[in-house]
């Protein structure tokens, strides 16, 4: 495993019709470097796609064989489809708080000078990469019955409000783990915007509030769908922030994944609601690469 | 006239507002980390707040406290493990996945790439189906093994971006002078390209170091690694003591990012 | 294979035999059928435009590309499967790829360190080599600190420091000025002729070609279209593409009338008008063909006086353009332009625009063309 490949210079200047990467001494050569991708697909293969569809398998795997009762029992049993109802209500209120707030953050963002723009992005790459779990147990210090909000309020004699172990809690502390997400994706869009174009609407006799509305926002488009779709993506997903700050009528389908496999009593419904999580999830993406490309994601996330 | 502040046009009320709501936003994204941090220095026997006053009382008791050690010291071997690893695997992965041209590659990729994608509940379910069957639970090296999973996919797309903009005639050209192309590599390509490995290295390590749902399904409860150890104090009961664990982790963030902005600009 | 490595050690360059070079992408074909010698201690040049498949040709020899067919000899040993790091070629690259994370003094040494040379032979050769390029003391400076054309002497020293017995250069001035360029080319013909290696050297710009090569292979659609000096190729081109890319040309078509016993051929354009031009090889009565003169073998006749072995046109001033050190002048006879170039200010100082002159010129300058299709 050492060969390595040079490849030809494609310089504008080296001749036109050149093309192509090829070995240096034919294809012996580039075959053996092929092979040093195999470390990389045998580990994936035994650490993540047989474990894949082990999941699969499981998910039909019944007492005699092949059954289709995992399946069944979602949609038989009212709390699993309630469950799923809770989780898209969550994950489409998030989207739509993630893009309230996130929208003129990234606005001014694209806006700002370059002092200005590295001090906020600072701001946002500092909430992204710090632990979502040291996060949501910030949130339950701000906001629980013994909070800092709650703390505040008696001090002035206002009494105290519940926001932890409910419906708030979820939505506040998945919108912040989740805005960055939105910040960035917009932010991606916004800087490559012109802002001559704003100019030249402005020039035509377009008023700030309509040049924004018939220019800037169009353009912005494609950065508002897919930080849209992503936040929903991943907010379907989400374990951590609900379990820890959510209450009994907050279960989203990761944590009953989790139940199920934690307490060791039906992996097999488990792996079923898996399956039908990892179904919406690519369906999800699919559409998101359909309409704005994955490759930005991860471009993006380099 | 005021100055217009890139495209942010309009009335002078209007632009305020609108930085206003920015500012909002910034201070929502903020005031957790500010309030971990300003708590963790606290004198207070619980977490009031405002805090009345400075101490390392929180500090001192993870820092003496031997099983917060223990898990710290795991969490920091788990990475090691897993970072080695998916660094390996991901520049060996990465040289071929950008030079070469062959049938499948768009699969390779989606396979590579798709642990960013799929929920990290599902990922973190097989492992843990895996390592049941193959009776590895509370092991360390099946930790960094799931782990690996996830922060390959993460040093193939920083790595493949810093191939991407390497110029390969300076790899011809050490080979015409002589270099076998394995020395080519060690001689020429990896010194160029090492701060996009380095820093991809950082953020394999960060993202392992922090990783909850792999070593939660796979820990016992003599290997827990941190996030587990957090979990489950904060499920379990709270213990301030966490509020000094969680700045040790803000601090560890913190680091990676300056390390991987200074990376970043010395390259350029 | 190193080589001796004591000084004055006489050695001279190695040949080079291109035979049957074929280099094929899928369908589109980049190289097709190159046969070439290149003599030991020559200075030879592969011209042509961009698409020409020069630089394919060079990255064959270097090894970086596998050939579809044919075979490339070195000292008349095939060389096909010998990798590129063992046919101890110099090479500068087009950007000179200096190593970044290397001082000049470090790059210089690489090909000598892959070959294990001890380290105090290596820093005397470094510095013979920078001393070589007229540039010492300059060994710990970076890459980046350096000029274009200081870091083209780096390469360059890097290139020869192994003493190889043949240099592939890929357009190695390209990103110089003018000047420099210029001066750059003399210092690559000292150094080659001091260390009396072949030169295989890639350009497209003809007049770097003309100056400094030995030979020049002139190369157009992966083929190469003639071979030869560079008076060879500039007085007698084989086509038009070589007459026209090889310094401007006036192409004449027409009909083979007669060929005559003193070498000269009588051939009437189309528009009925008749010229004399020499001819070598199977030119018959009846065949059509393209003439080229150069406007340089132009001259503007006054009035008259034709001696008779030349031609003479008459025909109107269209345009005069001064370019500096020449004249030119587009005279516009009835269906064509000839273009006539003159260093003398003189001649035609009272011309102006729309007088009607006569054009003058030697059979001998008159180049006929084999008609090939080619453009």
């Amino acid at each position: 495993m050492e060969q390595r490949e040079p490849e030809l210079p494609l310089a504008p200047a080296a001749d036109g019709a050149v093309e192509g990467r090829q070995a240096s001494r034919g294809r012996n050569r580039s075959s053996l470097t092929r092979f040093l991708l195999l470390p990389a697909l045998v580990f994936l293969a035994i650490f993540f796609a047989y474990p894949m569809i082990d999941i699969v398998m499981r998910s039909f795997a019944g007492p005699g064989g092949f059954t289709l009762a995992h399946y069944g029992q979602v949609i038989e049993h009212p709390v699993y489809l309630r469950v799923f109802q809770i989780t898209f209500e969550i994950a489409f209120t998030v989207t739509l708080l993630t893009l309230l707030l996130g929208y003129p953050l990234a606005y001014v963002l694209a806006g700002a000078g370059k002092l200005a723009a590295g001090a906020i992005m600072a701001c946002v790459l500092l909430s992204f990469f710090t632990n979502i779990l040291v996060r949501t147990y910030a949130w339950m210090i701000i906001l629980g019955p013994e909070g800092v909000i709650n703390q505040l309020l008696r001090y002035e004699g206002l009494g105290s409000v519940k926001l932890l172990y409910n419906r708030y809690g979820v939505l506040i502390g998945m919108t912040y783990a989740l805005l960055p997400y939105m910040v960035l994706t917009l932010y991606s869009v916004m800087s490559g915007i012109d802002r001559r174009f704003l100019q030249a609407a402005r020039n035509l006799g377009a008023s700030d509030w309509r040049a924004f509305w018939h220019v800037f926002l169009p353009l912005s488009l494609p950065g508002v769908v897919g930080g849209s779709l992503l936040v929903f993506i991943l907010s379907v997903g989400y374990f951590i922030t609900p379990r820890l700050l959510g209450g009994a009528r907050d279960q989203m389908i990761a944590m009953v994944i989790e139940q199920h496999v934690e307490l060791g009593v039906n992996w097999g419904f488990a792996s079923a609601l898996a399956i039908i999580l990892l179904v919406l999830t690519t369906a999800g993406f699919m559409l998101y690469d359909r309409l704005v490309g994955l490759k930005s994601l991860f471009e993006s996330k380099a | 006239m005021p100055v217009e502040i890139g495209y942010v046009a309009g009335g002078a009320w209007k632009r305020r507002a609108l930085y206003a709501a920015a500012v909002l936003v910034l201070v929502f994204l903020l005031l957790p980390i500010v309030i971990i941090i300003l708590l963790s220095f606290s004198s207070g026997r619980y977490l009031q707040f405002p805090p009345p006053g400075f101490s390392l009382q929180w500090y001192e008791r993870f820092f003496r406290d031997p099983q917060w050690m223990t898990s710290l010291w795991l969490s920091a071997r788990v990475s090691a493990m897993c970072t080695a690893l998916s660094v390996v695997l991901g520049v060996l992965a990465s040289i071929v996945l950008v030079r070469e041209r062959f049938p499948g590659k768009t699969a390779v990729y989606v396979l590579i790439l798709s642990p960013l994608i799929v929920p990290g509940i599902i990922i973190a379910i097989a492992v843990f189906f895996l390592f049941s069957r193959l009776h590895m639970m509370g092991s360390p090296v099946a930790m960094a093994l799931g782990q690996a999973v996830l922060t390959l996919p993460l040093v193939v797309v920083i790595v493949s971006a810093t191939l991407q903009g390497f110029d390969q005639r300076l790899e011809q050209a050490a080979i015409i002078l002589g270099a076998s192309p394995t020395r080519a590599f060690f001689h020429v390509t990896l010194p160029i390209i090492s701060p996009g490995v380095i820093s991809s290295a950082l953020f394999a390590f960060l993202a392992s170091f922090d990783e909850l749902l792999v070593p939660l399904l796979l820990a016992d409860p003599t290997t827990m690694t941190l996030p587990v150890r957090i979990w489950t104090s904060v499920t379990m009961q709270i213990d301030p003591t966490i509020i000094a664990v969680s700045s040790v982790l803000v601090a560890v963030a913190l680091t990676v990012l300056v390390s991987a902005g200074a990376l970043r600009r010395s390259r350029t | 294979m190193a080589g001796p490595r004591g000084e004055g050690v006489a050695r001279r360059g190695a040949p080079v035999r291109l035979q049957g070079l074929k280099k094929a992408y899928g369908e589109t074909v980049a190289v097709r059928d190159v046969t070439l010698s290149v003599a030991a201690g020559e200075f030879i040049t592969l011209l042509g435009p961009s698409g020409s498949g020069k630089t394919t040709t060079l990255m064959m020899i270097a090894g970086f590309v596998p050939e579809s067919a044919g075979e490339i000899y070195i000292d008349e040993r095939p060389i096909g499967r010998v990798p590129p790091e063992r046919r101890e070629l110099g090479m500068v690259f087009q950007s000179y790829a200096l190593f970044p994370h290397m001082t000049v003094a470090e790059n210089i040494a690489f090909p000598l360190r892959m070959r294990g040379w001890p380290r105090g032979e290596i820093r005397q050769k470094v510095a013979a080599a920078l001393e070589m390029v007229k540039l010492p003391g300059y060994e710990e400076r970076a890459p980046r600190q350096l000029s274009g054309g200081q870091q083209q002497r780096v390469a360059l020293a890097r290139a020869i420091v192994f003493e190889p017995r043949v240099l592939l250069m890929d357009e190695p001035l390209g990103s110089l000025d003018k000047k420099l360029r210029e001066h750059m080319q003399a210092e690559i013909k000292r150094i080659q002729r001091q260390l009396d290696m072949t030169v295989i050297y890639v350009t497209h710009d003809q007049d770097e070609a003309l100056t400094m090569s030995d030979r020049i292979a002139v190369m157009h659609q992966g083929r190469i279209q003639q071979v030869g000096s560079p008076t060879a190729l500039y007085d007698e081109p084989i086509n038009a593409f070589v007459a026209d890319f090889i310094g401007e040309s006036n192409f004449v078509g027409g009909t083979v009338i007669s060929v005559d016993a003193d070498g000269t051929a009588e051939v009437r354009h189309a528009s009925g008008r008749v010229f004399r031009a020499a001819w070598h090889g199977s030119v018959q009565p009846g065949m059509s063909v393209v003439a080229s003169i150069r406007p340089e073998r132009l001259t503007l006749a006054a009035q008259g006086a034709a001696d008779s072995p030349c031609n003479l046109w008459r025909g109107r001033i269209s345009e005069i353009i001064f370019i500096g050190d020449a004249t030119k002048y587009k005279i516009a006879l009835e269906d064509l332009i000839l273009t006539v170039k003159t260093q003398d200010r003189d001649l035609g100082a009272g011309a102006r625009v729309g007088d009607e002159v006569g054009v003058r010129w030697s059979p001998a300058h008159t180049t006929l063309l084999h008609h090939a299709p080619d453009p």
